[in-house]
């Protein structure tokens, strides 16, 4: 290949400033959250429209370079992590708020737009955009989509998917289209839906249309204490199956809880088995019955103590627990590896005593906290990353807990997505048919597989070495699942 | 062909003991345009529904899964017609999961059923297809057939938590699973829902559920004008209420609901919208609504009770009835932003009135989703004249992005219209998005064998 033509080409694309070649400057993008995996890539381009964006993908077509799109690099399966010697798309200068159009709640973004800056821009107006991962101060709109990333809220509000109506990509061929519309109906396959969550493998989005929610008048904060796991899992089946749908509801067990009392004293009693943090919202009148349905379930099972927060402070006080829960962590072991399986809410106690029968099989200890009220489990794998041989003893016991995720009727991700991460148990999770057709679906939008290949779908041509053990610590640094 | 029809049919019925071959009778009512099956075969399972497509598909035979039929009219004339799957023996409830809000159900279990299996519970599928009494689980999802509470509950596509579906060869896929969130793999529950029949059959679904509300109740309130009660609808999405569906109804569509259902609303334009939620919170929520109905000028404001608003949200799933259901009348649909709908119920109106049809108009107004249904006045009436003008407004004015973005769809009409016609809205697509599609269906189905010619692109 004529690697100079090439960077040439792709400089003329986006302008000299804006694209990066030097080694030192390429490190700084050689992975996303999921630090175990590196690639350098042989370019990183900084492009301002939709127009350069597609003058990239035609310079790669061209060259058979693999492209990979990164937004903020919060991710944590790897879907932003350069295959060596690809062409990594950075959306840093496409992050402008378009449109604003509160009389039909709707915002148009570019895809580099932080997640926590459009809602600080609408919540004024009334307005804010509902999906919320935890990396929200951070990760951009374009990545959400490509992850379909959740959230503690989207217990009640649905994930990413659910709140974009239009995207503009450009597609492997080079060609612009546009997917979905600005009303709910739109010609043919879903097409916008099926590429949101696709990690990045059919497209790149280069501009979304998302909706917005109206803020809610009134929000109750709730801490629910037990001195068993399970009844704090069976509070939460119990108030699902009683029709109350928190804002949020999360659970977080008593390594969680030492962790962090040890470090920002939130307030949850250090001799609790587990704690349910839960938040109504909506209008006060709404919220008022589910306060005290909330509180009934769980003195019926068997609750050690209740709290309502009384004041904003004590609200934040609360939630500050669950927010530093990951970087917390570091008080109990050097390093954590942190899981997202996700199983059907009656089976979260019986897959909690297994994780403690696989983290005691491996000589090691899972903590967990995790959005409790949709199932979705943030199993985190506890070792020391400077003892020999314990990283890799950790990525197992990791791999064992999203199997018996799956034996429970769950999947192996509800939020991070599979990216390099959890390619390997794809094949557990999928019989062959099943995944044979997700991979012919691919190849037929994506024939010469330049669109972040390696990732999702098992690929024995580009795999992924693992850079060095211990990368995986730390991981979550800053980063509050 | 006879004879390859013959040798299949000799085959289905050896393998399942049922007789397929049809009578002109039977063949009728599962008439698709011109076009009538030769054979109709209604397998009792799965596993005899992926040996009747395999062998289908090996003998070059054209199929189209058959749920409840109320989306017949919907769709270009189908290309080739052989035989009509019917899932009617497959409707059967597989498991209810109560306490995880999950109902796993045949396809061809009707929505009635489903309703009635959950409503025992307290729970809600949140699914209002037309007719749900011959409206099945699997249609409703594969058409994404979704009605007034798509506001609440999200579209029928939301609803789908695993999909097992057959593909034209035979083979066997599951989608998804048991869980409310789920990032693993590509998304084919959605790719799936609402393809029409084009890709794949589905024969099981797992539904996500939601507890009934405990009390209903709904305000209708009459406005001077469309373009005031749109903006009462919008007005009402900009607040913190929670509707379970926000309709705007013209003076006809009332008429009709009016000699249907025997529910009279004030006009001349309506906008009705029902909240769902405990007692406190029900009567605040109506009380607001009151609010701003009145701030928005509205003058007459009924309040209708549980029992009165479970049955207007039951009428507004249905289309009218009468001279709007008969083979010549047309059903237009527009969607787009929601400061769009006055412009499109103008253009439903001015579509009447140039084609020389009666019009009845109705809207999920919190949706952005404009339904009209047109009944001829006499020979007169041209429906090319009718959809030429409705489409041209819904777009006039328009830029090109503007325009892309507003779909229109032609959900029922004569076939003489459809081969003149994007039937779809497909006009509004990227070549680029069409061929995309195009490669999806060719690798889910490369000989063609489902659904030939009905879909988007005649795909």
């Amino acid at each position: 290949m004529d690697s100079a033509g090439f960077i040439q080409k792709l400089t003329d694309a986006v302008g000299e400033e804006f694209i990066h070649t030097d080694p030192v400057a390429l490190r700084a993008y050689d992975c996303d959250g999921l630090t175990i995996y590196k690639g350098i890539p042989s370019a990183v381009v900084l492009p301002e429209s939709t127009e350069e964006v597609r003058r990239i993908v035609e310079i790669c077509r061209e060259y058979r370079v693999p492209l990979i799109a990164r937004g903020a690099g919060t991710g944590l399966s790897g879907g932003a992590t350069p295959l060596p010697g690809g062409v990594l798309i950075v959306f840093t200068r496409m992050n402008k708020i378009l449109e604003l159009d509160y009389e039909n709640r709707l915002a148009r973004v570019q895809p580099g737009v932080v997640n926590l800056h459009l809602t600080r821009e609408t919540l004024p107006h009334g307005f804010h955009y509902a999906p919320d991962p935890s990396s929200q101060a951070a990760c951009t709109i374009g990545g959400n989509a490509a992850e379909n990333s959740g959230g503690a809220h989207c217990l009640k509000y649905g994930m990413t998917t659910n709140h974009i109506m239009e995207m503009t990509v450009v597609l492997p061929s080079g060609e612009v289209a546009h997917l979905g519309a600005d009303g709910e109906d739109t010609p043919g396959l879903d097409l916008r839906g099926f590429f949101i969550g696709s990690e990045g493998t059919f497209a790149v989005i280069t501009e979304l249309t998302v909706r917005l929610t109206p803020n809610p008048e009134g929000v109750r904060t709730m801490l629910a204490c037990f001195t068993k796991v399970g009844d704090a899992c069976r509070t939460v089946s119990d108030v699902i199956a009683a029709g109350a749908v928190p804002a949020a509801m999360e659970l977080m067990d008593r390594y969680t809880i030492e962790a962090v009392e040890t470090v920002v004293q939130a307030g949850y009693p250090r001799d609790a088995e587990a704690v349910l943090l839960i938040e109504l919202d909506g209008l006060p009148s709404s919220i008022t019955p589910l306060e005290t349905l909330i509180r009934d379930i769980s003195e019926k099972n068997n609750s050690s103590s209740f709290r309502i927060a009384q004041t904003e402070e004590e609200r934040e006080g609360l939630w500050m627990g669950r927010k530093k829960a990951f970087g917390a962590f570091g008080v109990i072991a050097p390093s954590y590896y942190c899981l997202d399986g996700t199983v059907p809410r009656s089976k979260l106690a019986q897959v909690l005593e297994e994780f403690d029968e696989i983290a005691s099989r491996y000589d090691l200890r899972i903590t967990n906290v995790f959005h409790a009220g949709d199932g979705s489990l943030h199993p985190n794998v506890l070792f020391d990353d400077r003892v020999l041989g314990e990283t890799e003893r950790a990525i197992e016991c990791g791999a064992e807990v999203l199997r018996a995720c799956i034996r429970a009727g769950g999947v192996l991700s509800g939020e991070h997505g599979i990216g390099i991460e959890k390619i390997r148990e794809m094949k557990d999770q999928f019989d062959e048919p099943t995944l044979e057709i997700m991979e012919r679906v691919r190849d037929a939008i994506d024939e010469d597989g330049l669109m972040n290949p390696g990732k999702l779908i098992p690929d024995e041509e580009n795999v992924f070495p693992v850079a060095h053990s211990g990368a995986i610590a730390r991981m979550g640094g800053g980063m509050t699942k | 062909m006879a004879l390859k029809l013959d040798s299949f049919a000799q085959s289905i019925e050896a393998d399942s003991g049922d007789s397929v071959l049809l009578s002109d009778e039977r063949a009728e009512y599962f008439r698709l345009g011109a076009k009538t099956p030769s054979v109709v075969v209604s397998p009792a399972d799965h596993e005899t529904l992926c040996r009747v497509l395999s062998r289908a598909n090996e003998t070059g035979l054209a199929v189209f899964p058959w749920g409840g039929g109320t989306g017949r009219r919907t769709g270009y004339a189908p290309d080739r017609y052989d035989v009509a799957l019917s899932l009617e023996r497959m409707s059967k409830a597989v498991e209810f999961l109560k306490d995880d809000l999950t109902a796993v159900v045949e396809a061809g279990m009707s929505v009635e059923d489903l309703n009635r299996l959950t409503g025992a519970e307290g729970q809600t599928a949140g699914l209002d297809p037309p007719h749900p009494g011959a409206s099945t689980v699997g249609g409703t999802v594969i058409a994404d057939r979704s009605g007034p509470m798509r506001v609440r509950w999200g579209k029928a596509r939301d609803r789908v938590m695993r999909m097992k579906v057959a593909l034209a060869d035979g083979t066997t896929h599951t989608y998804g699973a048991l869980v409310v969130k789920n990032v693993t793999g590509y998304d084919m529950n959605r790719l799936l829902s609402g393809s029409w029949g084009t890709l794949a059959v589905v024969t099981e679904l797992a539904i996500r559920l939601y507890k009934a509300p405990e009390h209903i109740g709904a305000r209708a309130a009459g406005f001077a004008s469309t373009d005031a009660a749109f903006k009462a609808a919008r007005a009402l999405m900009a607040s913190p209420l929670m509707p379970v569906w926000v309709e705007v109804l013209d003076e006809t569509r009332m008429a009709s609901l009016a000699s249907e259902g025997g529910i009279a609303l004030p006009g001349p334009v309506n906008l009705a919208a029902s909240f769902g939620d405990f007692e406190q919170g029900l009567n605040d929520q109506l009380a607001r609504f009151e609010e701003i109905l009145t701030k928005e000028a509205a003058n007459d404001i009924l309040l209708l009770e549980d029992e009165e608003t479970a049955r207007l949200g039951r009428a507004l799933a249905e289309p009218p009835g009468g001279e709007f259901s008969d083979s010549e009348a047309l059903a237009f649909r527009a969607s787009g932003r929601l400061d769009q709908l006055p412009r499109f119920a103008e253009a439903a109106r001015r579509a009447a009135e140039t084609g020389k049809y009666r019009c009845a108009i109705s809207s999920h107004a919190g949706s952005g989703v404009l339904r009209c249904w047109l009944a001829p006045e006499d020979e007169r009436s041209s429906p090319f004249e009718a959809w030429r003008v409705f489409s041209s407004l819904c777009r006039e004015g328009r830029d090109e992005a503007q325009s892309r973005s507003v779909h229109l769809r032609l959900d029922s009409g004569p076939d003489s219209l459809k081969e003149q016609i994007s039937v779809w809205g497909e006009d509004a697509l990227e070549p680029a998005a069409l061929q995309v599609m195009r490669n999806i269906k060719k690798t889910y189905d490369p000989k063609g064998t489902l659904s030939p010619g009905r879909f988007v692109g005649r795909m």
